[in-house]
């Protein structure tokens, strides 16, 4: 290739640059004896990782199955928390048995299959907060303040009851004062 | 080939290999020891496999190339989840050395190695090729993996550039002498 004037000055520089890299340029040998002693670490630090990822697979896997095996187990004894809990229900007061009928005829909802796959401690617990709620909210439905009959009075009835729309005109005016009346 | 003849081969185009590696790694030296110790590694094991299909010098160049991008790479990966480098030696030895190199450099080649290094890469690595390794046009195509065509675009864009930085370099460096002069005069 003929290298003009440009071209020339850019051949110097990079040449240059070969003779300084040469200096620092170790033998092949050096290079080589480096190079056959890295494999060693890195396998090494390869097989580490090799055996954390293995452990971690077979550890995972484990507890999966034994809760897999934990839920199976409870499935049955969900089925008669649900059918306990429901006569709990159709029992307490304040409970329809439509509302009972309602959680009977749910069973299959996948709601329900949801609860069926909670550990049964935690099902249990569950049931035990929806009663006590249950029971709470019937008494606060029935408390009654004490200081209630006091605020009796004889024309309570008649503010607390809404007036009869269907009464005739006639029969409203009666109750009005008469002309005569409202003259005096 | 024989394990023997390559190895023989490759002590040749060592020093060729070397400067090779230190373009591909932007003029760091360390990092390009550690590429060329993963090229041979490569080849002795046989994980890069020369058939022959081109000159032994521009497959050992191309190999060379692949493995400092991949390199490149894992060191970014490396300092995005900032994990430390594993040959921590080799980098204290480069730290100390870069005063001593930095001084023996003139202040031409200085210059030219930051426009060198201003260069886009494929630009950089074709003029390194041609003017460095003494490759042809269509040497340094094979070892970029472009065809011939844009080797030769990528060599004329990038002497153009190579010379408009280093006139300006030399202007920036003839005004910042003479200011220094005046002001010396001035003292």
């Amino acid at each position: 290739m003929q290298l003009t004037g440009d071209e020339k000055r850019i051949q110097a520089l990079f040449c240059e640059l070969k003779a300084e890299d040469l200096s620092f340029t170790s033998t092949f040998e050096n290079a080589l004896r480096h190079a056959q002693a890295r494999p060693s670490r890195q396998r090494q630090s390869l097989r580490t990782l090799a055996i954390m990822t293995a452990t971690a697979i077979v550890v995972t896997t484990v507890c999966s199955q034994i809760l897999w095996s934990q839920n199976r187990h409870d499935m049955p004894n969900a089925e008669a928390i649900i059918q306990g809990n429901a006569t709990n229900f159709s029992t307490s007061p304040g409970i329809s048995l439509r509302d009972v009928n309602t959680v009977r005829t749910s069973q299959q909802s996948p709601r329900l299959l949801a609860v069926r796959r909670v550990p049964r401690a935690r099902r249990q617990k569950h049931f035990d907060s929806g009663d006590s709620i249950m029971v709470t909210a019937i008494a606060i439905s029935k408390w009654q303040s004490p200081t209630a009959s006091l605020v009796e009075f004889f024309g309570s009835s008649a503010f607390k009851s809404l007036p009869q729309l269907s009464g005739s005109v006639q029969e409203l005016q009666s109750f009005l004062p008469s002309q005569k009346e409202r003259n005096q | 080939m024989e394990i023997a003849e390559l190895k023989r081969q490759l002590e040749k185009l060592h020093i060729a290999s070397f400067g090779w590696a230190c373009s591909c790694c932007h003029g760091n030296r360390t990092e390009a020891e550690e590429v060329l110790q993963t090229v041979y590694l490569k080849i002795l094991e046989g994980k890069a496999r020369y058939r022959g299909e081109c000159q032994l010098k521009t497959w050992l160049f191309a190999v060379i190339r692949n493995t400092a991008i991949t390199e490149h790479r894992k060191a970014l990966l490396r300092a995005l989840i900032s994990i430390p480098p594993t040959d921590s030696k080799s980098v204290c030895r480069d730290s100390g050395q870069q005063p001593v190199a930095e001084l023996e450099r003139s202040e031409m080649q200085t210059r030219f190695r930051h426009a060198i290094e201003r260069l886009p890469a494929r630009q950089r690595e074709t003029l390194h090729l041609v003017f460095y390794q003494d490759l042809t046009l269509r040497e340094a195509a094979v070892v970029l993996g472009i065809s011939i065509g844009s080797t030769r675009r990528h060599y004329e864009r990038g002497k153009k550039r190579l010379r408009d930085a280093l006139d300006r370099e030399e202007v920036a460096y003839a005004i910042d002498w003479r200011r220094k002069e005046n002001s010396s005069v001035i003292l």
